[in-house]
C-alpha cells in the first residue's frame, strides 16, 4: 500500500486561503447572480410589456376607426426595436387585423409567428418562453376595448446581457481566487516560513550531530513557543551528551588505572610461580612435590590468562584514549603464523583439533610483531573456541601490495544480524559463555584499522565462519590506505 | 332615465353585445361589399361619431350632473338618423346618457354637445357655424368641403372606407381638447 504524498504547510495554507475566501465569494456571487438574472428577466419582461402598452395604446384610435394603414405604420414602427420578433393587432373577436414581422425573421419562418385567430384579452398578460416573450395587451381607449395586441420579443438580448453579466462575475471569482493566492502567499511568508527555518536546523543538527546551533525565534507567537522548546531541548541533549562523555572518560580512566593496578602485582606473582615451577623441574620429586607441581600448573595457566585479559583492557583503554601506536618493523607473516600455530600446539592437542596452514614460503612487509600475532592468535584462538572440534583453515595470500590471512572454521557460525556487532567492544556473538571479555575481536579491528587494513567475516549459522585479514605490505602503502579511509 | 335606472354591469354587457353587433358589420364591410351599402356606410358613420366623443376632451363643466344627457343636436335630415336614435336608447357618451335633438339652423346651438350637420346649403352652414363657432361644441358634417368651411370634422368615403378630415384651426377655437390619436388618423386641414 503506497503512502499518499505528504501535503506541504504552503499547500495547505494556500488551500485554506483559497476555500476561506471563496466560498463567501462563490455564495454572494451565486446569490447576487441569481438575484441579478431574475431582476434582468423581470426588466426585459417589463421593457416588453411597455413596448406593448405603448403600441396598444397607439393603435386604439386607428382600431377604432378601422384604420388598417395607420395601425400597420404603428406595428412598422416596431422595426426600429431589434428584440420585437413579430406584433398582430386583433379585433375584438380575436380576428386578425393587421401584423408585422421583424425582417430580422428568415422569411420561411415568418408565417408561424402570426396566429390568424386568438382568444380576445381583457387583461395583460406577459409569458416568458423557452426562446421568446410572448406579450398580450388589450387595446383599450377611455374604457373602450377595440382589439388585441400580441406581441413577440427576442430574448437574444437577454441572453446576451446574462451571458455578459456572467462574464463580469466569472471575472470578479477570478480576481477573488487571485486576491486569495497573495494572501496565501502573505500567509505563507507569517507561518511557513518560520516553521521551515526551524526544520532546517532540525536537519542541520541531525546531519552534523552540532548541538550548539540555536533556531532563530521569530517572534512571541506559537513558532516562537516552539522554537524556544526546541533550543531548550538543544541545551538539555547538549547537557546529557558532554554528561555521557564525562561518563565514558571516567569509565576509561578506570579501565586505564584498574588494568594497570592488576597488571604489576600479577607480573610479580607470575615470575615466581615460573621461579618455582622452573627451581622443581630439576629436583628428583617425591609424591608431594609432584602434587604441588601440579598446582603450580594451574596457577601458571590461570595467572597467564589473567595476565591475557588484562593486557586487552589495557588496550582497550589506550584505543578510547587514542593512545594506541604501533611500532612496524619487517618482517615475515608466515613465520609468525607458523610460530602462533605452534603454541598452540598443546591446547590443540588436547583438544583434538587440527590446524591446517597453507601458505607461500615467505610474505616479507612491514608491521608490528607483536599486534599482528596478537591478530592471529586472536582469530585461531576463536576458531578454535568457537569451531566445535572441526579442522581450522589458516591461509596465507599476497600480492605486490596487499597480504590476506583468512582463518576458516566450520563451527557453529554468527547469524546474520551479529555479523555487525562482533567487531564492537565487550560484544560476543554468543550468549552462552566461552570465556572472555569479547574484547579481541575489537582490539584485533583496532590494530588492522591502524595497519591501514581491512578485517571481514562472512559466516553462515552452524556451518562456520570465515575472518579474512588484509593488510598493506608497506608502510607507503599503509599511509596512503589510511589517508584513503 | 330608463336606462340609468338599470344595473351598470348589465347595461355594460349590453352596450358589449351591441358593439360586437357593430363591428361584425364593420367587419364584413371592409370584407365583401353588402346590398344595402347605404345603410352600412350610415350605420358607419353614427359609429364613428360615437367614437370621435372618445377621442375628444370636453371642458370641465360641460356636464351639470353626472345624470345631466349628453345632447347630440342635428341640422336637417339624414339617413343617419335612425343609427343615431338607435345609440339613444343603447349607448352611453362620455359616460352619459344620450339624447337627440333637432334644431333648426337659427336655433342656438348651445345645450348641444355636438351637432350633426345635414345642410346642403353653404349659407345655412354658415348660420350654424356662427352659433357653434368658438364653443365647445363638436360639428360634425359629411359634405366635401364642409371641413374647411369651419366644421370640425368632416367625414368622407374614399376606396370603400370612411375617413375624416378635421379642421385644425377651428379645432383650437373651440376648445375641445382632440385626441392627439384621433388627429393622427384624420386629413388635417385649416391653419395649424
Amino acid at each position: 500500500m503506497s503512502r499518499k504524498r505528504p501535503i506541504s504547510i504552503r499547500s495547505k495554507l494556500t488551500a485554506l486561503s483559497v476555500v476561506a475566501t471563496m466560498m463567501p465569494v462563490g455564495i454572494a456571487l451565486a446569490i447576487v447572480a441569481a438575484r441579478d438574472i431574475h431582476d434582468i428577466n423581470a426588466d426585459m419582461i417589463e421593457s416588453s410589456t411597455l413596448i406593448g402598452r405603448a403600441v396598444a395604446d397607439y393603435s386604439a384610435a386607428a382600431m377604432a376607426f378601422d384604420d388598417r394603414a395607420d395601425a400597420e405604420k404603428t406595428l412598422n414602427g416596431l422595426v426600429q426595436r431589434e428584440n420585437v420578433e413579430s406584433a398582430a393587432l386583433y379585433n375584438v373577436r380575436g380576428q386578425l387585423f393587421v401584423s408585422f414581422v421583424s425582417p430580422r425573421i428568415p422569411p420561411n419562418a415568418r408565417a408561424a409567428l402570426i396566429e390568424p385567430n386568438i382568444v380576445p384579452r381583457e387583461t395583460p398578460s406577459a409569458q416568458l418562453e423557452s426562446d421568446h416573450i410572448a406579450i398580450l395587451q388589450p387595446v383599450e381607449y377611455a374604457g373602450t376595448r377595440y382589439g388585441t395586441l400580441a406581441l413577440r420579443t427576442s430574448i437574444a438580448p437577454l441572453r446576451l446581457r446574462i451571458n455578459n453579466y456572467l462574464w463580469v462575475l466569472g471575472l470578479l471569482a477570478l480576481g477573488a481566487l487571485l486576491a486569495s493566492l497573495v494572501l496565501a502567499a502573505a500567509l505563507e511568508r507569517v507561518v511557513s516560513r518560520p516553521i521551515v527555518s526551524l526544520a532546517h536546523v532540525a536537519q542541520k543538527i541531525a546531519e552534523k550531530a552540532d548541538y550548539s546551533v540555536r533556531a532563530p525565534n521569530p517572534g512571541g507567537d506559537e513558532i516562537g513557543l516552539l522554537s524556544d522548546a526546541f533550543n531548550q531541548m538543544l541545551s538539555e541533549i547538549g547537557r546529557r551528551q558532554s554528561e555521557a562523555y564525562r561518563a565514558i572518560r571516567v569509565r576509561d580512566d578506570f579501565l586505564s588505572v584498574a588494568s594497570h593496578e592488576l597488571k604489576t602485582p600479577l607480573t610479580a606473582l607470575k615470575l615466581q610461580v615460573e621461579g618455582l615451577l622452573m627451581a622443581s623441574g630439576s629436583q628428583p620429586e617425591p609424591p608431594w612435590v609432584q602434587s604441588i607441581k601440579t598446582n603450580l600448573s594451574v596457577i601458571a595457566r590461570q595467572v597467564t590468562r589473567l595476565d591475557k585479559l588484562i593486557a586487552n583492557l589495557l588496550d582497550v583503554s589506550r584505543i578510547a584514549a587514542g593512545r594506541f601506536g604501533l611500532e612496524p618493523k619487517e618482517l615475515d607473516l608466515v613465520a609468525m603464523a607458523r610460530e602462533v600455530v605452534g603454541n598452540f600446539q598443546p591446547e590443540l592437542t588436547r583438544q583434538k583439533v587440527t590446524v591446517e596452514l597453507s601458505a607461500p614460503d615467505h610474505i616479507i612487509g612491514t608491521w608490528d610483531p607483536l599486534r599482528i600475532e596478537q591478530v592471529m592468535t586472536n582469530l585461531i584462538s576463536n576458531a578454535i573456541k568457537y569451531g566445535a572440534g572441526n579442522v581450522i583453515e589458516v591461509r596465507l595470500e599476497a600480492d605486490e601490495a596487499t597480504a590476506r590471512l583468512t582463518v576458516r572454521d566450520h563451527g557453529i557460525g554468527i547469524a546474520p544480524a551479529d555479523l555487525d556487532r562482533i567487531f564492537e567492544r565487550f560484544e560476543r556473538a554468543v550468549s552462552v559463555d566461552y570465556g572472555g571479555l569479547g574484547l579481541g575481536l575489537f582490539i584485533s579491528r583496532q590494530i588492522v584499522l591502524s595497519h591501514g587494513g581491512t578485517i571481514r567475516v562472512e559466516s553462515q549459522l552452524g556451518a562456520g565462519s570465515t575472518f579474512i585479514v588484509e593488510l598493506p605490505r608497506d608502510r607507503q602503502g599503509r599511509l596512503s590506505a589510511a589517508r584513503g579511509t | 332615465m330608463r336606462l340609468a335606472e338599470r344595473e351598470p354591469r348589465q347595461r355594460r354587457s349590453t352596450l358589449r353585445r351591441v358593439a360586437a353587433a357593430l363591428l361584425v358589420l364593420i367587419g364584413l364591410y371592409s370584407g365583401t361589399p353588402l346590398a344595402n351599402e347605404n345603410d352600412f356606410e350610415y350605420n358607419l358613420k353614427a359609429e364613428f361619431i360615437d367614437r370621435f366623443a372618445a377621442f375628444i376632451e370636453w371642458p370641465a363643466g360641460t356636464f351639470a350632473s353626472p345624470d345631466a344627457p349628453f345632447v347630440l343636436c342635428m341640422v336637417g335630415g339624414s339617413p343617419i338618423e335612425p343609427f343615431l336614435r338607435k345609440f339613444e336608447l343603447s349607448r352611453r357618451i362620455k359616460e352619459h346618457h344620450m339624447v337627440l335633438r333637432h334644431i333648426g339652423p337659427t336655433n342656438a346651438a348651445s345645450g348641444c354637445h355636438l351637432v350633426f350637420i345635414a345642410v346642403d346649403d353653404v349659407h345655412r352652414l354658415q348660420q350654424v357655424l356662427s352659433s357653434t363657432s368658438g364653443k365647445p361644441i363638436l360639428t360634425v358634417a359629411d359634405r366635401d368641403g364642409y371641413g374647411s368651411l369651419g366644421v370640425l370634422i368632416n367625414l368622407y368615403v374614399a376606396e370603400g372606407h370612411v375617413h375624416f378630415e378635421i379642421n385644425a384651426s377651428e379645432t383650437k377655437k373651440s376648445g375641445l381638447k382632440f385626441s392627439s390619436q384621433l388627429l393622427k388618423l384624420a386629413r388635417l386641414i385649416g391653419a395649424p
